[in-house]
């Protein structure tokens, strides 16, 4: 009976890792979509109200979710105290403190970082061709994530489900 | 105005000097840096420098050198970290913040042709600090409202005189009304968010419970744009200068509104030198011309004329008065 019981519990948590898996993938091209969302608010706040970024990084990130809208709203306050850190320093911090729950990957994070070295800087028209340039590689990545998501999350949950029945034999 | 405000705009050096420093922030007018050069502070009407313990000194030995990366990090909070969002401004050589204080700056101009297109490599800030003082226009209210009725004033006066402050209390007084006169509805062009300072559409200054504030807006476009939509008793509008600012006021005067503005200048006579200026003497469009002083204190009015250049008021009897309408 314990066996029985055993057994059934390694193939059900196998499963679900290979279903979270493939829940963590789903949210990730979620949260790209998201974040595409953020930048193309900011780039319209930029060019529209030609506004400064704490009012920039407040506006947009009241019409977000989680956890863009923390990640923003905190940014705007840290812009706003005045403690000494580039804009660049900030923003990269900002990341790593309220995104480090989100299920973006680290080379998503990385890149983010990079755009927010470039926000500020120069004129309006830098700051166009720059979040213009960061949407184009974030569609492409959207894309691709699009692409593959159907087929890789397939593969984790039938790899979760046959890794469940695989240690069960063995383990039995 | 609030101490902390403009502490924080200042890197973490120099606002620890600041802190410390026992100043009263009422009486400084000016905050200068300079790369390399001593901190100076223009407090009471007078050049000082700065020490590291935030005291004034006359001495520029014992005064804080200010260094490039301490105005490169003043000109990131000052802009907010978006220089960006100042091209405009920074092509005229000065940025607006919160507060309604200027921020003058210096440095390599980018130029595109023979226009000026921004400013690189600052290394000079001026911080002139806007100073709302209640009441300093009373005493040319009387001159210019008579029986109820406003005149057309030109306030006339050098830079750092106070005719800012001066148009402000004005503004205010005649919005909000006082004693003897009911307020009326003010339209105030605020071009340069000096007269209101507002922050994010709300001003900072208080300018009347009947002022609307166009903040940001083309002086000529601006008094226009008033006129049709707020429907203005006054137009009230700072440091007059472009043509089209010229030929926008005749606009608002023809269109029964009445008229305040502020011009550089120390003389209805310097006044009548600028082509542009000259035109509205000749034509007596303004009613009243306000002359200030800056001898021992800034917002002093020398001389009141009339459109005839009748002198109406003088601060005393030995002022020497240049007039020739």
């Amino acid at each position: 009976m314990i066996k029985i019981a055993g057994v059934c519990l390694v193939i059900l948590s196998c499963t679900g890792i290979g279903y979270l898996m493939s829940v963590q993938l789903t949210r990730r091209y979620q949260e790209l979509k998201m974040l595409q969302r953020m930048v193309v608010l900011i780039k319209g706040e930029i060019s529209y109200g030609k506004s400064a970024l704490p009012e920039v990084l407040a506006q947009v990130g009241k019409k977000l979710e989680e956890p863009f809208q923390n990640f923003l709203l905190m940014l705007a306050k840290k812009t706003g105290e005045y403690g000494g850190k580039s804009f660049t320093q900030l923003f990269s911090e900002s990341v790593d403190e309220n995104l480090h729950t989100s299920f973006l990957s680290a080379k998503d994070k990385g890149n983010l970082k990079q755009m927010g070295q470039y926000l500020g800087y120069l004129d309006i028209a830098m700051q166009m061709n720059m979040l213009e340039m960061y949407l184009k590689e974030l569609e492409m990545e959207i894309q691709e994530t699009g692409n593959t998501i159907p087929g890789k999350k397939k593969i984790y949950q039938s790899l979760g489900i046959m890794s469940g029945i695989f240690l069960a034999i063995v383990f039995v | 105005m609030k101490r902390e405000e403009i502490i924080r705009l200042f890197p973490q050096s120099i606002q620890a000097i600041l802190k410390r420093t026992e100043i009263s922030f009422e009486h400084l007018y000016e905050i200068r840096l300079r790369v390399n050069a001593p901190f100076i502070l223009i407090y009471q009407g007078k050049e000082y420098f700065l020490t590291t313990r935030g005291q004034l000194t006359q001495q520029e030995k014992d005064a804080y050198q200010v260094s490039a990366d301490d105005i490169k990090e003043t000109i990131g909070y000052i802009s907010s970290y978006s220089l960006y969002a100042f091209e405009d401004e920074i092509r005229q050589g000065f940025i607006t913040i919160q507060g309604g204080h200027r921020v003058g700056i210096a440095g390599k101009t980018i130029l595109d042709g023979n226009k000026v297109k921004g400013v690189k490599h600052i290394a000079y800030i001026n911080l002139r600090l806007s100073h709302q003082i209640k009441g300093c226009a009373s005493s040319i209210f009387p001159y210019v409202i008579e029986e109820k009725t406003i005149h057309h004033t030109l306030i006339i006066s050098p830079p750092r005189c106070g005719k800012t402050t001066l148009l402000r209390d004005l503004i205010r007084q005649i919005s909000s009304g006082s004693q003897n006169f009911a307020g009326i509805t003010v339209g105030v062009v605020d071009e340069r968010s000096e007269l209101g300072g507002s922050y994010l559409g709300i001003p900072q200054n208080d300018l009347g419970i009947r002022t609307d504030i166009l903040d940001c807006c083309p002086k000529a476009e601006g008094m226009m744009m008033l006129i049709r939509s707020m429907s203005p008793a006054v137009v009230a509008v700072d440091e007059l200068g472009d043509y089209e600012d010229i030929h926008a006021i005749e606009s608002v005067i023809h269109c029964g509104c009445k008229l305040l503005a502020t011009v550089h200048g120390s003389s209805i006579e310097d006044i009548q030198k600028k082509p542009l200026m000259q035109h509205l003497v000749k034509e007596k469009i303004f009613q009243r011309y306000i002359i200030l002083q800056n001898q021992d204190q800034a917002g002093k009015v020398q001389f009141i004329f009339d459109s005839r250049g009748s002198c109406l008021y003088r601060s005393s009897p030995k002022a020497e008065m240049r007039r020739s309408i």
